[in-house]
């Protein structure tokens, strides 16, 4: 069975591409958007509920992928259902993917056009992003992950950095009273962070390149878990400062960050939003990138994906400037269109997929590696 | 044979001294002219037209010279018309350079007096000049056509800047309506420039110092593609940032760099014109200045070229001096009287030398190179 | 060979010329001009050109270059005027007072008073275009007072009026795009090509209270208008709603603030913040009637938002880019009406049918200020709003 790659990465560095496969988004723009729905239980919805819904969607996908050690998606669904089928997979994870990385690099614009240069044609920004991240897909996954390790590391330092020092502002009287119109809005307001943590399914495609395959699953639940007290912990400090007024800001996060003053000379600091922002996002895109076009270069059976990299860059630019008119069209996708989409690919698919391999007796030999 | 001189140059130095002998006085010249007749439509008579006149012009002159190969003007001459007939096309020709090179002296120098230094003399800058084209003579074609590398890569480079440089105030509108009083304006427009291109004539008197004569024809082409090329983008850029207006300014060129602004600092880039200037017109007065020389030593028989430098150079600078009363003459002696003179000795004398060769089937001996 | 004497003796001769140049002109010698004002002046019954210019305050002798610190330093730079038959003859006229040559080489603008230019400004563009040192970059501006009074005013935050003008044409407006300084090459441009007219900032005076603790009344300008022009005569103003209105149908206006009103109120409750706009103009014929075309296509970013209603949905943003594009339209057509009101092509509607068809160009060319009132003007404006700021709903007190 051919990986394409002959890339081979470590069970921390698979730990820590799912970490970065969700939180750089999900740290600007689901506060605002839970707290929204949920009011002062937004950190159940976005720290808990979503947290069990994504160890829900790990030990779907890691017990699909452990089923087939070594072999990629597009290889396992053809054994599953049919060669044909296994090629329809594929290409509606390409799709998939590919739309995402237009809307990750739309959020990237917008949120740099809003709060930082507003002067600056859009396009810029985008044209810049996808270009760093065709250079990193081009030099395949190990360079991602040890890329992502600097990275990674970059973004806790910045997060601990502005959730410490607003400090002084918490106020935990916000936070009560605690799930004040019962657990309607608690659930509702989870499904866009349910959404955003289903995206760990990408575990799917990176698990062939893990050195011992047996380690996705803990390294999964890890990430997932992390997550959760990351956003937990961003959603409380967020109405901990600002109360429901978070969920006026298109930002939370960055609001956040302009509001540090400690003893009058720590201040200004959104510097670090914007590094964390700005570098996270890039791995954020690298992986989703580097997933869709080895994933291409699987179902239409070439033997190199770099050939892809470029047409495949051009599409997500395109895309990525005409998806939406508006920023308000951004945020309204993830609301109503967004949950159905993102479920179809992070738990319904890869569900159906399991429990066919269990019927149809696929699977779950144990291979050489 | 004898060559009076003997130096030899490569086919591309030929090729370079071919654009020299032409752009350095028709880029500063020819928009303002072309503009004035032809309008919008400029860039088609001063750019179009002007390169297949130059190509008629290239293959006329060069078949001749191939005709003869190793040979001057002066020698195939009486070849072809016989002894006396043979004298008088030289001198005749010893005239014409002599006016030419007088000409763009002074051309040389109404432009540093009306747009650099009002209160100089024009006979200090046209007496300087020449001074600088004598010693350039004395030293011969080898020198000329070194030194012409390095000016002609001055030339483009100034070129170049400056039309990048007042690209962002370029409104390409302003070339629209193209043909709007039908073909006629741009056939008026056309004969200014095609005196300029007709220049290119000089290869019959050049010929004889290449290694390889069959290399002439070819250089010739490239070096008319190649004015063609600037010139059109000089029409084109004049027009965009000017409009109709660019006929009223003597130096379009110079104008357009006096417009360059960028951010505010870019600016007072006239100085790249001014290199442009009078280093072109140093390397085309020499050129013009040499070709003279040489047909007046060969003319009169004489066994070295050196001695008719200096008395050539006086007449040439008194020439330049008493030949037109002010700038308006000298603008408007190319509208009228130089169409029909330039005619004669650039195209109408090689054609019928051509034509009586063929007719009387004279050729030249077929030399080893 | 030449031999070492010679050569010795030749560059003996040389050390003479090396102390400078020939008729080389030290600064010292110049007096360089910043801006120039124009005026006529009625005097024993002839008009005469009176010419007002800025020169910079040579440093005094002593004094050092900051000119001595806080407060009440004098200006850096010196009015004087003087009177000529034509505008050479009155610069040279300076000379009669200034001991030093006058030096065009740093000219920024140059201020026209408005009777001067109900006369035809040719005049004037002649001089400055056949000066060497004036560069085609240099600004043009109207003023109603007399140049001469204009002048001295106030320039506040910057040291003189030169470097107010450049920073104003340069980054003020266009923060606003509610005035627009053009330069003498365009203008010149506008004025000799057919089918279309210039439009040149205008300057409107204005006191100013005090400005600083226990100071004086100043006396300051402002940028808020354009004078539209017939040919080379100016004929009327427009005012700085109607100069956004000219800046979008052409297509320079880049950024600026439009106020808006969502809900049937009396006032105003929106802001809109343009951030990039583009403009084309199409002009069309049919029998004798003239049709133009204008297509704007907008950006803008929602800066303010006085009602409490949600307006951070696709929809609410489709409602205010349709209201956005409701508001350029107005402005657009508001500085049509005075382009036709005052008979003066300032959009170019001429200029555009001679280039899209030349033909019937010829047609209407020698009465096209008649046409001019009577062209269909339809404006069509495609504009988006994109973001809301760094909040996205409306605040509710409660």
């Amino acid at each position: 069975m051919k990986l394409i790659e002959e890339g081979k990465i470590s069970g921390s560095q698979f730990m820590w591409l799912l970490v970065t496969v969700v939180l750089p988004t999900a740290v600007l723009f689901i506060p605002a958007l839970t707290i929204k729905e949920a009011g002062a239980s937004a950190w159940i919805s976005g720290g808990v509920v979503a947290t069990f819904w994504g160890i829900l969607v790990v030990w779907i996908a890691s017990t699909l992928g452990e089923r087939f050690p070594g072999m990629t998606l597009v290889d396992y669904s053809g054994q599953i259902i049919g060669k044909f089928g296994g090629k329809m997979i594929g290409a509606y994870y390409i799709f998939v993917l590919v739309h995402g990385i237009a809307v990750i690099t739309r959020q990237f614009g917008e949120f740099l056009v809003t709060a930082f240069m507003p002067e600056t044609p859009i396009i810029v920004f985008h044209i810049f992003l996808i270009a760093l991240a065709a250079s990193a897909v081009r030099n395949g996954v190990e360079v991602i992950a040890r890329m992502n390790h600097f990275v990674v590391s970059l973004m806790f330092f910045s997060v601990l950095f502005i959730f410490s020092l607003v400090f002084g502002e918490w106020n935990f009287n916000n936070l009560l009273p605690i799930l004040e119109e019962g657990i309607g809005p608690v659930i509702k307001g989870a499904f866009i962070p349910m959404s955003w943590r289903g995206q760990t399914v990408l575990l799917l495609i990176f698990m062939p390149y893990l050195n011992n395959y047996r380690e996705a699953r803990p390294a999964a639940y890890k990430a997932v878990v992390m997550l959760g007290i990351i956003l937990a912990a961003e959603i409380i400090i967020c109405l901990a400062v600002f109360g429901q007024l978070a969920a006026n800001y298109v930002f939370p996060a960055h609001a956040l960050a302009s509001y540090i003053s400690v003893g009058g000379f720590i201040e200004r600091v959104e510097a670090f939003i914007l590094a964390l922002w700005v570098a996270g996002i890039t791995m954020k895109v690298s992986i989703w990138y580097y997933s869709a076009t080895v994933l291409m270069a699987r179902t239409l059976n070439l033997q190199d994906y770099k050939p892809l990299v470029l047409p495949l860059g051009v599409i997500m630019l395109t895309w990525s400037m005409t998806l939406f008119d508006n920023i308000r069209q951004l945020v309204e996708w993830f609301n109503e269109s967004g949950p159905a989409f993102f479920m179809s690919w992070e738990v319904v698919l890869p569900v159906l997929l399991l429990i066919m391999a269990v019927l149809r007796k696929k699977g779950g030999v144990k291979s050489g590696k | 044979m004898k060559l009076i001189e003997e130096g030899k140059i490569s086919g591309s130095q030929f090729m370079w001294l071919l654009v020299t002998i032409v752009l350095p006085t028709a880029v500063l010249f020819i928009p303002a002219l072309t503009i004035k007749y032809s309008g919008t439509s400029a860039w088609i008579s001063g750019g179009v037209f002007t390169t297949i006149w130059a190509f008629i012009i290239v293959w006329v002159a060069s078949t001749l010279g191939e005709r003869f190969p190793g040979m001057t003007l002066v020698d195939y001459s009486s070849l072809i018309l016989g002894k006396f007939p043979g004298k008088l096309v030289g001198a005749f020709y010893i005239f014409v350079l002599v006016l030419t090179v007088a000409i763009v002296v002074r051309e040389f120098g109404e432009f540093l007096v009306s747009s650099f230094m009002q209160q100089t003399p024009i006979f200090v800058f046209n007496f300087l000049l020449i001074a600088l084209a004598a010693s350039a003579v004395r030293n011969g074609i080898e020198v000329i056509a070194r030194m012409n590398h390095f000016v002609v890569s001055l030339m483009f480079f100034a070129l170049i800047f400056i039309f990048t440089l007042v690209f962002s105030e370029a409104d390409f509108k302003n070339l629209y309506p193209i043909f709007e009083g039908g073909i006629l304006p741009i056939f008026r427009g056309f004969f200014t420039p095609m005196g300029w291109a007709g220049e290119l004539f000089l290869i019959f008197i050049l010929m004889p110092y290449l290694n390889n004569y069959r290399e002439a024809k070819y250089a010739g082409y490239k070096a008319a593609l190649m004015l063609g090329v600037i010139m059109s983008i000089d029409i084109v850029i004049a027009l965009a940032v000017f409009g109709q207006q660019a006929a009223d300014y003597v130096f379009p060129v110079h104008t357009l760099a006096t417009y360059i602004s960028i951010a505010g600092f870019l600016e007072r880039v006239e100085a790249f014109i001014l290199a442009l200037w009078v280093a072109g017109i140093t390397m085309k007065v020499s050129i013009w200045y040499y070709c003279a020389v040489i047909v007046a030593a060969r003319t009169f028989n004489l066994q070295d070229y050196k001695p008719v430098v200096l008395p050539l150079g006086v007449i040439c600078l008194t020439w330049s001096i008493t030949i037109f009363d002010n700038i308006t003459q000298l603008v408007e002696h190319f509208d009228i009287a130089w169409i029909g003179f330039s005619l004669t000795f650039e195209f109408i004398v090689p054609a019928l030398l051509l034509l009586i060769a063929v007719l009387r089937k004279k050729r030249g001996a077929e030399k080893g190179r | 060979m030449v031999s070492k004497r010679v050569v010795i003796i030749i560059a003996l001769i040389l050390v003479f010329f090396l102390p400078g140049c020939w008729s080389r002109t030290e600064v010292e010698t110049l007096a360089i001009v910043t801006n120039i004002g124009i005026d006529t002046v009625e005097q024993d019954g002839h008009v005469k050109f009176l010419l007002t210019a800025n020169i910079i305050r040579p440093p005094l002798a002593g004094g050092g270059t900051q000119g001595g610190g806080s407060g009440a330093g004098k200006p850096v730079y010196w009015r004087v005027a003087s009177l000529g038959d034509t505008l050479s003859d009155a610069e040279r006229n300076l000379n009669l007072r200034i001991p030093r040559r006058i030096f065009y080489g740093h000219l920024r603008f140059v201020v026209i008073n408005e009777k001067v230019a109900r006369k035809g400004l040719a005049d004037i563009i002649d001089y400055l275009h056949r000066n060497m040192r004036i560069r085609p970059r240099v600004l043009l501006l109207l003023t109603p007072e007399k140049a001469f009074d204009t002048l001295i005013r106030q320039a506040e935050l910057e040291p003189d009026l030169a470097r107010m003008i450049d920073e104003m044409d340069r980054m003020a407006l266009s923060r606003s795009s509610k005035a627009f300084i053009d330069d003498l090459a365009h203008t010149t441009g506008q004025l000799t090509a057919s089918g279309i007219d210039p439009l040149v900032a205008g300057i409107t005076p204005i006191e100013s209270p005090p400005t600083e603790p226990e100071g004086k009344p100043v006396k300051v300008i402002r940028i808020n208008r354009g004078g539209a022009f017939r040919v080379d005569k100016f004929v009327g103003w427009l005012d700085s709603d109607e100069v956004r209105g000219y800046l979008l149908g052409i297509g320079k206006a880049q950024s600026g603030p439009f106020s808006i009103t969502l809900k049937p109120h009396s006032h105003k409750d929106v802001n809109i913040m343009m951030t990039r706009a583009t403009g084309k103009i199409k002009v069309d014929t049919d029998g004798d009637e003239v049709t133009a075309v204008i297509e704007i296509s907008a950006e803008g970013d929602l800066s303010e938002f006085h009602t409490t209603e949600e307006i951070a949905t696709d929809e609410g943003m489709k409602i205010l880019g349709q209201k956005f594009s409701d508001a350029i339209k107005t402005e657009v057509m508001k500085a049509v009406k005075k382009s036709k009101e005052l008979k003066s092509d300032i959009f170019g509607f001429g200029a555009a049918l001679h280039r899209d068809n030349p033909a019937e160009w010829k047609r209407f060319e020698k009465h096209w200020y008649e046409v001019l009132p009577r062209i269909k003007v339809t404006v069509k404006v495609t504009a988006y709003v994109r973001r809301t700021g760094m909040t996205a709903e409306p605040f509710k007190p409660e």
